[in-house]
């Protein structure tokens, strides 16, 4: 999971909170045995009636929850760049991908932001969460994006070696980033190449922020 | 430090300060909020408003960010309102010495209780509140209290003022360590919120003066070493004789403390030093105490040594964890809650006592290292930025990096408070490459226009190093990005150099021209371009040796990564030492002539100055061999081969998510911040292909690339192998011969669907990780 609860600063990518990504909650997860499993399709965000399983999907694991407003923010702000993965058969909600796209004023750049990203403990491996990005980054592609940028945990190999496998880099490490005291990643993937001083100014932004 | 300590909440910004003043810390203080506009009943628009609303649509301001809808929470959820638990009546510092807990309470609880808020202080010193880490020790959050009650109690016995004297003295001991910490993390300024939270949400504040706590810690060193000897000399019961080690462990405990904060206060400029000026209206100057540091740092080292064994001494943990030391008497895990924002996560992760008293061992060794090492390598600047990466790769904390900070330049430009930096430039520049434009007599050194671009690159450079070395403060992530901002000063400086190479170079020319030759002093030459640009590639290479210390790269950068460390870093470093050497012995030759000349006689007899000219001339080419690591380039072709080979035989996939564009995006993003050196060391996409000739050696196949680099670690491991003195050339040796078998294996098709891994863990070796099959 890529977000975190703000401590002091204001932007999302500094922000910071505590969470375990291996950290399973007590709600009990849908169970689909491999014969029950269906077509896995992939659908867009409708409507407030599919919050409740985004934020199932999301929160199982999180150590500590996101309020219903983070979740608002970016949905209702960005619906277009929230993807459902649904299975045909039990019409189960079993992946999600919530995302951002704005343009960043210091650096003049459209920067898509992953922010949230989960597939149900029981259909992972079978490319359903490679699917999720690579579909979200084609849209964002469309609407002229120049990078998309997400930040991880370092210990979260699985999801490093998926954005790894389509082409993101890591491009800093983030000291402590959780509240939990551990590192993260902030891995991106580009589509325009880098202006001259771009990572100078960047920086200057931050430190402004 | 003569005056009282005290910390107050670090401003305005500080979200857990809202309970706090000047004077008080409770609540009641808070002025109470004044309404003066008339107050209107919305409830009914509101509610018709809200009809309006569809499901789950949101109503924002401008003003409605990310940061609001996460810091939002929702009401009496367990898991994010900590206000939805009922704050709890603690007891008082008061209390719990009234109700008699210090006087009962075992020695093996006041060695446990002493290690648990030594664990809370490291805890706090990497980064978690202070609150909620040695502010849940009760008695540390008053000093005076805890002193004032404890006198009102006076123990009849010795051996009843075991636990008061030791808590009083930890608590004042801590008070004053607390704020000099705060202090030199501050006035270092190379941490962010990440590395260390700087509020204090309660005033810590000790009424003694500096020098009185280390009286109070002493006296109670005193008082348990008493009851030990009289525990020793009149062992009643068997079990006095078991308390004896457990006090001297406590002893241990008082003695580090003290002499840590003797050490520090040794090390920080003292907060009024900041300030103040003499009579002349000049800042003080505060020169750190080196000798007087170590000394003291020796003592703490050597009580720290004996953490580890002891601490099993203290009361054993209920269940076996030490958890949120909740079962000691003194500790109150929720204590503040009340200076918490509510949507704090309720729980801090606490070190257990062993982990956190082996991090205060090599905090204290950190220290010892800087206050014992620092003073050798001040005197040149290549040494005193090799010192700070070799600290880094220590896993400094906040707390060591911003002591060195302030030991290394205090106050102003002078180094260790005395030498200005750029005098310190200057000795490098003329061990490193011996300049002739600081040669007394020559022409470059007698020209006003050589002179003046020299001392603009001077203070320039200066200022650039003052930069530099204060990024090195920061954690290696974020002293990666802001080296790679630096480049661009640096990549100024080179250009800087050049110039004045230029003009010396023309002003000597002129000269020698119009007296038959004469140089006045050694050749000219690009002496100080030389300086400069080892001085770059010495920086682009940590800058990658940072990159793969913090895992940044993925294995498809690998083959583009070796490939310029070898092409670019290490090839040109090469060539500009070897360069810095030719002019080393020039000006060797050129000194040894001037000599023979005035001193005819001297030829035949080895003179005392003949014999300081050699050894400054062999120091000079030490120290230049020491600026390029032998071997390096052969592994670096090795490895760039080997992945070049994983690449054809298709073990390792390049992603190409826009086909013909997403490597070089990849490529040109990892390099951009080099683009400020322009050629040779910013290498553009199109030319590295080009001269990498990566796609023709794909092309070849991968059993050629596997064979190849087989040979490359094989000579690679023999050269190595020679320096049988040097275990890190052994080592290094090692895995070149590892490396060339894998090689071997995969270039014989012998393992076909063998895995490849890269093993990083030998971090002495951050560029060259052993290669393994599975
Ligand atoms: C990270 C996460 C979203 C990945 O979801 P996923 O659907 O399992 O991911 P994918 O299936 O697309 O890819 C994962 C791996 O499975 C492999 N895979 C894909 N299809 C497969 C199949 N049919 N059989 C076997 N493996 C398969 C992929 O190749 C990839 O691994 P690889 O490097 O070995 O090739 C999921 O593990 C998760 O929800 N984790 C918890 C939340 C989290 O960490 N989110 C990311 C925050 S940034």
């Amino acid at each position: 999971m890529s977000i975190g609860v703000a401590k002091t600063k204001t932007a999302v990518e500094e922000s910071s909170w505590a969470h375990d990504h291996h950290t399973l909650s007590d709600d009990a997860p849908p169970v689909a045995s491999g014969d029950q499993r269906g077509n896995i399709r992939i659908v867009p965000y409708k409507d407030e009636t599919q919050i409740g399983d985004v934020m199932r999907l999301i929160t199982k694991d999180l150590s500590e929850p996101y309020s219903i407003y983070t979740y608002r923010y970016f949905i209702h702000n960005w619906p277009q760049f929230c993807l459902l993965a649904q299975d045909s058969v039990t019409e189960q909600y079993v992946g999600v991908i919530v995302c951002k796209m704005e343009r960043t004023p210091a650096v003049n750049k459209m920067r898509g932001y992953i922010a949230m990203l989960a597939v149900d403990e029981a259909y992972r491996k079978l490319g359903i969460g490679t699917k999720l990005v690579h579909r979200t980054i084609e849209l964002m592609v469309n609407e002229q994006c120049d990078e998309v940028a997400l930040e991880t945990e370092v210990s979260n190999v699985n999801a490093q070696r998926l954005y790894l496998n389509l082409g993101f880099v890591k491009e800093k490490r983030l000291f402590r980033y959780y509240l939990n005291g551990v590192d993260a990643f902030r891995l991106k993937l580009y589509f325009s190449p880098p202006s001259h001083g771009i990572e100078a100014q960047e920086w200057a932004a931050q430190e402004v922020s | 430090m003569d005056s009282t300590c005290e910390g107050h909440s670090s401003g305005p910004d500080d979200v857990t300060s809202s309970t706090t003043d000047d004077d008080s810390v409770t609540e009641k203080k808070n002025p109470p909020l004044a309404f003066t506009e008339k107050r209107i009943d919305i409830t009914q628009d509101f509610l018709a408003a809200a009809s309006e609303l569809e499901l789950g649509e949101l109503v924002m301001g401008e003003n409605f960010t990310l940061h609001e809808a996460m810091s939002a929470i929702e009401l009496m959820d367990p898991k994010m309102d900590g206000g939805c638990f009922r704050l709890r009546v603690h007891p008082t510092v008061e209390d719990v010495v009234a109700q008699g807990w210090l006087r009962g309470m075992p020695d093996d609880e006041v060695l446990a209780t002493v290690d648990a808020t030594f664990a809370c202080l490291v805890s706090w010193m990497e980064g978690a509140f202070i609150a909620q880490t040695l502010h849940t020790n009760l008695l540390m959050t008053d000093p005076d209290v805890l002193s004032a009650a404890c006198e009102c109690q006076p123990e009849k016995e010795e051996k009843d003022r075991v636990a008061g004297r030791t808590m009083t003295a930890l608590s004042h001991g801590l008070a004053h360590m607390a704020i000099l910490v705060r202090h030199a993390i501050g006035s270092a300024s190379v941490c962010e919120e990440e590395d260390f939270a700087m509020q204090f949400p309660v005033r810590v504040s000790s009424s003694l003066t500096f020098d009185e706590t280390l009286d109070l810690i002493k006296a109670a060193e005193k008082t348990l070493i008493t009851v030990g000897k009289q525990l020793d000399i009149a062992p009643i019961i068997q079990s006095n004789n078991d308390r004896v080690p457990v006090l001297n462990a406590v002893v241990d405990r008082l003695a580090w403390l003290r002499a840590a904060l003797e050490a520090m206060q040794h090390m920080i400029i003292p907060r009024h030093n900041m300030y103040s000026k003499d009579d002349d209206g000049e800042p003080i100057n505060f020169r750190p105490r080196l000798r007087q540091a170590a000394e003291r740092l020796s003592t703490a080292v050597e009580c720290a040594t004996r953490f580890h064994d002891t601490v099993e001494m203290g009361k054993m943990a209920p269940v076996g964890q030490d958890g949120d030391f909740g079962w000691l008497t003194c500790f109150i895990p929720d204590l503040n809650r009340r200076y918490l924002p509510p949507a704090f996560p309720r729980k801090s992760e606490f070190l257990t006592r062993r982990h956190g008293l082996k991090q205060l061992e090599k905090f204290t060794r950190r220290l010892y290292d800087v206050a014992t090492n620092v003073p050798h390598i001040v005197h040149d600047l290549s040494l005193i930025i090799q010192y700070l990466r070799s600290f880094c790769e220590l896993e400094s904390c906040a707390l060591s990096r911003s002591v060195l900070q302030l030991v290394l330049l205090p106050n102003d430009e002078r180094v260790l408070g005395e030498t200005h930096l750029m005098d310190i430039l200057k000795d490098t520049i003329k061990m490193q490459t011996g300049a002739p434009l600081m040669y007394p007599g020559s022409p470059s050194n007698k020209s006003e226009v050589v002179q003046e671009l020299f001392d603009e690159f001077a203070s320039d450079a200066v200022r650039v190093y003052l930069c530099l070395i204060q990024a090195f403060g920061h954690n290696s992530g974020r002293q990666r990005d802001k080296i790679g901002i630096i480049f661009d000063d640096f990549a100024n400086l080179q250009l800087e150099a050049e110039r004045v190479d230029q003009e010396a170079t023309i002003v000597t020319g002129l000269y020698a021209q119009a007296h038959g030759g004469d140089t006045k002093g050694p050749p000219i030459g690009t002496h100080l371009a030389s300086f400069m640009n080892i001085q770059s590639l010495r920086l682009i290479h940590w800058y990658f040796e940072l990159g793969f210390r913090l895992e940044l790269f993925a294995e498809c950068e690998y083959a583009s990564v070796w490939w310029y460390m070898r092409e670019i870093v290490s090839k040109w470093t090469f060539s500009w030492v070897d360069n810095a050497t030719k002019f080393i012995y020039a000006e060797y030759q050129s000194d040894l002539m001037k000599y023979q000349k005035e001193n005819p006689k001297a030829v035949k007899t080895r003179t005392s100055k003949l014999i300081k000219m050699d050894e400054k001339f062999k120091k000079k080419l030490a120290n230049l061999k020491n600026l390029y690591t032998q071997g390096e380039e052969v592994v670096y072709t090795g490895m760039h081969m080997f992945c070049v080979g994983l690449q054809a035989s298709g073990k390792m996939r390049i992603p190409e998510l826009l086909p013909g564009q997403s490597e070089k995006m990849r490529y040109d993003h990892r390099m951009a911040s080099l683009q400020p050196f322009a050629h040779p060391y910013y290498v553009p996409f199109p030319n590295y292909k080009a001269s990498s000739g990566i796609d023709v050696m794909v092309l070849q196949g991968a059993t050629k690339c596997f064979n190849d680099a087989a040979s490359c670690f094989k000579s690679a491991k023999d050269a190595l192998s020679l320096h049988t003195g040097d275990a890190r050339c052994l080592a290094q040796a090692r895995i070149a011969g590892q490396n060339s078998i894998v090689c071997k294996i995969l270039a014989s098709g012998a393992r076909p669907d063998a895995k490849v891994e890269f093993d990083f863990s030998d971090k002495g070796f951050p560029f060259a990780p052993t290669l393994k099959l599975t």
